[in-house]
């Protein structure tokens, strides 16, 4: 991606001169304190989860917001959060301590369940977005982003380490989404169909042959089946670790962002224009028909990632913030 | 009743002095007549060839005020005016996909195209190129126009429309959220980039009417909105008026001959009342004033005062030629005995409505002065030209009978009144004052400040133009109200990150302050433009550190920053335009800037219609209390020159004083909030309800002198100038109360407040003064009755 390449280059040279005047005038964002806003819980989110077995939600979004919900997602409480940077995305290896990653390359960790957050890693000279992040346990994970950006951890974020060179992408394509599939085995995917899989907790990442060259936003695991989704609709569904993918039909040509497992083995995804699709584990199971039904939320709002309320419904967040659902895609008020 | 309050002790009532000036004008009668026709002529000409309607913006707003200064120079740059009409074209039934709507749509956008001020550029509707749709794919953007090129208005071309709406992202803006209406969206030019012509509104609304009304009978309705045609809808108001004042001029006769019960006597004020008001209108003319929408009220005031005062003329000449004179001496002696009086009284209005003068804001300040040019001409027209013509006619005998007949009655009325100024009658009329003061204080205590009622302020809310702004606002997702705040930097900054940084960290700070829905400014564009670039992916919607990628993103945003992006401005999308929510959003933004601003960039305020309604709030805020003061210090001055006494004042000023506070109860009670078109009332109310109080105070003063007793003293003052004072409150009365019935909303308000004002300070006048007198006049008498009671 040559494109990237030179901005990166031209950017590290702006940067230098932009950081003098800059640092006289103001702090950046990433520096200041996220402000308490009513309005945080409506505001753009981007990612949400569900703590490792808890009750609690969890939602990341712009301007350095978190909020935590305790009823399924009814009420929101913002957190308080030492950056303003967009946050993309949050994940709870425990009921209590979760990790969030975002713009400027910086990591947040909570050890009360989401309430509060201290920085635990920033990288102000790369201006990379962080773009997900997953933990193995409260320990070991990782955290992927844009230009091939790949760090890890062991000890719990208090230090981290560049993996990159353990990954064949020389094209430094963005790290969209990083997974497992519940049964020990990582997937990483990204950019112009770039797919990896891993099956030694990171130490070694294989490359996969991707069935499609668009972008991936997503994978999701579970079941014994591993789930890509991404630009245009293109869902991609693997029974053998990602070694050989079909496709499955998504009824839309919307860019899919976001995708959860439900407990049942049935799956919904997120994306574009307010798309909703929802589709059964016996009939993915068949791998015949896809058994996805799409609905729009009516005002159209793109939404970004959802996860399963533990009332048995399901919490997307987006454009305007986060919305309770049905499983059948219509908003609950 | 002969005269006014001075003439019991002025010289000028002496028989056989004749003052030069009686002199000059009576020994030249057709002369002067002459030339009061040859002015009237002269002023006629002036006023049909050059008064203008004028309702310029730049009047209505308070120039100096640092809001309107910086707004002034970034519209001189050429940034978005914001001066956009849009039309809502709502099919009757169904939704807007059919191929009928379609065609419809189609037509009226090209009609729009085509008319004069639109920049066609610009133009924007569902048939206009530039509503497209974007998608993004695996190589990049894929788009096109939201009406394919295949349209062929079958069911399938209708059902792509469908689709591509939805990819376009216009919904709410372009089309309905219920996608029963789509907006046509033509930006106009102020001044036209070619010809340099300056809009017509008139005759740009007109043709929008046109329009109505032609598509209305294919089925689809057309709700239009925009500043021009908020102008056009103004204009078209005002030419209301002209029936107003002949109905105000038909009540008017009416009463002027039951008063005077004489065909004559009735047809002469009339006539030199309306020459008064043609004088006044040549005048401004003359001296290149127009008449705008507030000060057209003054000629229906001219006009009630100056029959007000012909009334005491004609008066005057039937009780002359009752005690036997003939119609030269007649008018002689009336002209002797009141023009100086007159005079005075003209002049203490003058000089009331030229208070008016300290508030900044220029409509006001052209009301000051239209106002008091139009009493300036009432001395001349009724005091001088009126005695003039009727020294050449005979008063009916009739009229000389019934001016007679009421010289030597006993009235029953005003023995009943004449109670009120009574020891007995006294505590009670205190008290009741007392409690009318503690009541309307209380209630005025909830009078706000600027304009109260949603939508644009000028109508009345059911009006076409307001539920046409209703429709919008309630079928797309824009407000209505706009504040816009400005980021100042210098050349080039704009685009910079940490200016683009600030501007969005504004943003939020704004979107968190109640009644703020949004903002929107090049940072808005920018960051849909990096999401767009990074494969629609909303975790790319950011401000990008990289000045390359960030300059680039901003190319899109034409009209968020100006020509070398110095400057841009950030538009706050609000609830109402209230004055607490204008307070709040204005308060905030200091808050910010005080922390933010620096030497390289600054947030300054303000425009949009918002951000004026708040300049204009601060400065009658500020002028409310000032205007207040200083109509009560002049003419209190006023009456402590004429009557050299402090007593007097207070019995004269004290029933102003309850008016006023009543009056703004009153405005609270109905919501009518201060602002440019309900501020001069109180100083118009003031200046002309003094009079009365002159009127029955001088009387009153002197026949006490005479050595009657106060309630004597009252009864013979109601005797000979009740029935005027009463005359003259209902003729000014009904010369405002029929702007009560006028389309635009601030009209009425105007005309609600003034004919309150003018009653009731007639009311308190009669009712309240007498009591006044006896507690502050006779003391001692006061005192042992309250001990009694």
């Amino acid at each position: 991606m040559p494109v990237a390449i030179l901005s990166f280059v031209l950017l590290s040279v702006a940067i230098l001169s932009a950081e003098s005047v800059y640092a006289l005038s103001s702090k950046p964002p990433v520096d200041r304190p996220a402000v308490q806003s009513i309005k945080a819980a409506n505001s753009l989110l981007l990612d949400v989860t569900r703590t490792d077995g808890g009750v609690r939600l969890v939602s990341v979004g712009e301007r350095g917001h978190i909020v935590y919900s305790d009823d399924h997602g009814v009420s929101w409480q913002q957190a308080s959060v030492p950056t303003m940077q967009m946050l993309t995305a949050v994940h709870f290896p425990s009921e209590t301590i979760g990790y969030a990653v975002g713009h400027d390359a910086i990591v947040l960790k909570t050890e009360d369940g989401g309430e509060t957050w201290q920085q635990m890693y920033v990288d102000r000279e790369a201006t990379v977005p962080l773009l997900d992040v997953w933990f193995s346990d409260s320990l070991h994970g990782f955290a992927v982003g844009a230009y091939g950006y790949i760090i890890e951890t062991v000890d719990g974020g208090k230090s981290w380490e560049f993996i990159d060179g353990r990954i064949a992408n020389d094209d430094e394509f963005h790290y969209n989404a990083i997974n497992d599939d519940g049964q020990g085995n990582l997937f990483l995917a990204g950019e112009a169909g770039i797919l990896f899989r891993s099956s030694d907790a990171g130490q070694s990442w294989v490359t996969l042959e991707s069935p499609y060259e668009g972008s991936w936003f997503g994978v999701s695991g579970g079941h014994g089946r591993v789930l890509v989704h991404g630009l245009r609709g293109n869902i991609y569904q693997s029974a053998d670790l990602g070694e050989t993918w079909q496709p499955l039909s998504s009824g839309t040509d919307q860019t899919l962002f976001g995708s959860t497992k439900l407990t049942d083995g049935s799956i919904a995804l997120v994306g574009n224009s307010g798309a909703v699709l929802t589709g059964s584990g016996a009939e993915l199971a068949s791998g015949t028909n896809s058994g996805l039904s799409v609905s729009h939320r009516p005002d159209r709002m793109t939404l970004s990632a959802l996860a399963p309320s533990s009332d048995g419904f399901i919490v997307v967040v987006g454009q305007g913030g986060a919305y309770r659902m049905t499983l059948e895609g219509s908003v609950l008020e | 009743m002969s005269s006014f309050h001075h003439s019991s002790q002025s010289s000028l009532s002496r028989e056989g002095s004749e003052p030069i000036v009686e002199r000059m004008i009576f020994n030249n009668r057709l002369r002067v007549c002459l030339l009061f026709l040859l002015v009237s002529l002269f002023l006629t000409w002036q006023m049909v060839t050059g008064l203008r309607m004028d309702a310029s913006f730049q009047k209505m707003v308070p120039l100096e005020h640092p809001f309107i200064q910086n707004m002034l120079r970034h519209m001189e740059e050429g940034g978005n005016s914001g001066n956009t009409i849009r039309i809502a074209v709502a099919p009757r039934d169904g939704d807007i996909f059919s191929a009928e709507y379609m065609e419809l749509l189609k037509q009226i956008n090209d009609e729009v195209f085509y008319l004069p001020g639109v920049d066609r550029g610009n133009l924007k509707s569902l048939w206009t190129p530039s509503v497209r749709w974007i998608e993004v794919t695996e190589e990049g953007f894929t788009g096109g126009t939201v009406i394919p090129d295949t349209y062929d208005g079958s069911r399938a071309s209708l059902d792509q429309l469908r689709e591509n709406i939805l990819k376009s992202g216009q919904v709410g803006r372009i089309i309905a959220n219920d996608f029963r209406s789509s907006i046509v969206s033509a930006p106009l030019f102020e001044k036209h980039p070619e010809t340099g012509e300056s809009l017509d509104y008139q005759h740009l609304s007109a043709q929008l009417e046109v329009l109505r009304s032609k598509y209305a009978a294919q089925g689809v309705d057309l709700h239009i909105t925009g500043i021009a045609k908020i102008f056009g809808d103004l204009f078209e108001g005002v030419k209301a008026i002209v029936w107003f004042f002949i109905i105000a001029l038909g009540v008017t006769s009416l009463l002027l001959f039951l008063y005077s019960r004489c065909l004559k006597s009735t047809f002469i004020p009339l006539l030199t009342s309306i020459i008064a008001v043609v004088w006044q209108m040549g005048l401004l003319a003359t001296l290149g004033y127009g008449l705008d929408l507030y000060s057209v009220l003054v000629p229906f005031l001219v006009f009630a005062i100056g029959v007000s005062h012909g009334v005491q003329i004609i008066n005057s000449i039937s009780a002359e030629t009752a005690r036997g004179a003939n119609s030269l001496t007649a008018a002689r002696r009336t002209f002797r005995a009141l023009y100086i009086p007159g005079m005075v009284a003209l002049i203490s209005d003058a000089i009331g409505f030229l208070t008016l003068l300290v508030i900044d804001i220029q409509v006001i300040q052209d009301l000051a002065i239209t106002a008091s040019v139009g009493v300036a001409t009432i001395i001349l027209t009724n005091l001088v030209l009126l005695p003039v013509l009727m020294s050449f006619i005979t008063v009916s005998k009739r009229s000389v009978d019934h001016a007679r007949k009421s010289q030597q009655q006993e009235s029953r009325v005003w023995q009943v009144v004449a109670k009120l100024a009574s020891p007995k009658v006294m505590p009670v009329s205190i008290l009741i004052a007392l409690l009318g003061f503690a009541a309307g204080a209380y209630k005025a205590t909830d009078l706000k400040i600027g304009d109260l009622d949603p939508g644009a302020p000028e109508f009345h809310p059911d009006s076409r133009y307001n539920l046409d702004n209703l429709f919008i606002n309630s079928h797309y997702a824009t407000s209505a109200d706009l504040f816009v705040t400005y980021l100042e930097t210098q050349p080039e900054g704009c685009s910079r990150y940490p200016v683009m940084d600030a501007i969005d960290r504004y943003m939020w700070h704004m979107e968190n302050v109640p009644g703020v829905q949004s903002a929107l400014s090049l940072v808005t564009v920018s960051k849909q433009v990096i999401k767009g670039l990074n494969e629609g992916s909303l975790k790319w919607q950011s401000l990008s550190r990289n000045p390359y990628v960030l300059n680039n993103s901003v190319g899109n945003a034409a009209g968020l920053f100006n020509a070398d992006c110095s400057s841009a401005p950030i538009i706050l999308f609000l609830d109402d335009h209230k004055a607490e929510t204008l307070e709040r959003v204005v308060q905030a933004t200091q808050a910010f800037a005080a922390i933010n601003n620096t030497e390289e960039f600054q947030f300054v305020m303000a425009s949009g219609n918002a951000g004026v309604e708040a300049a204009i709030n601060e400065i009658i805020a500020q002028a409310q209390n000032k205007m207040l003061f200083w109509v009560y210090a002049v003419v209190s001055i006023l009456c402590l020159i004429t009557f050299r006494s402090v007593k007097a004042v207070l019995c004269i000023i004290i029933p102003l004083g309850l008016t006023s506070v009543l009056c703004q109860a009153l405005m609270s009670y109905l919501g009518i909030g201060v602002k440019v078109a309900t501020l001069p009332v109180i100083a118009l109310g003031v200046g002309i309800g003094v009079d009365y109080g002159i009127y029955i105070y001088s009387r009153l003063e002197s026949f006490m002198r005479q050595g009657m007793s106060l309630e004597e003293a009252y009864y013979a003052t109601l005797k000979i100038t009740g029935k005027a004072v009463t005359f003259t409150g209902v003729t000014l009365a009904i010369g405002v109360g029929t702007w009560i019935f006028s389309p635009l909303k601030f009209q009425a308000d105007m005309g609600i407040l003034l004919t309150f004002m003018f009653v009731w300070n007639m009311v308190g006048a009669i009712w309240l003064l007498p009591a006044l007198a006896r507690l502050l006049l006779v003391p001692r008498v006061g005192k042992e009755l309250l001990v009694e009671a």
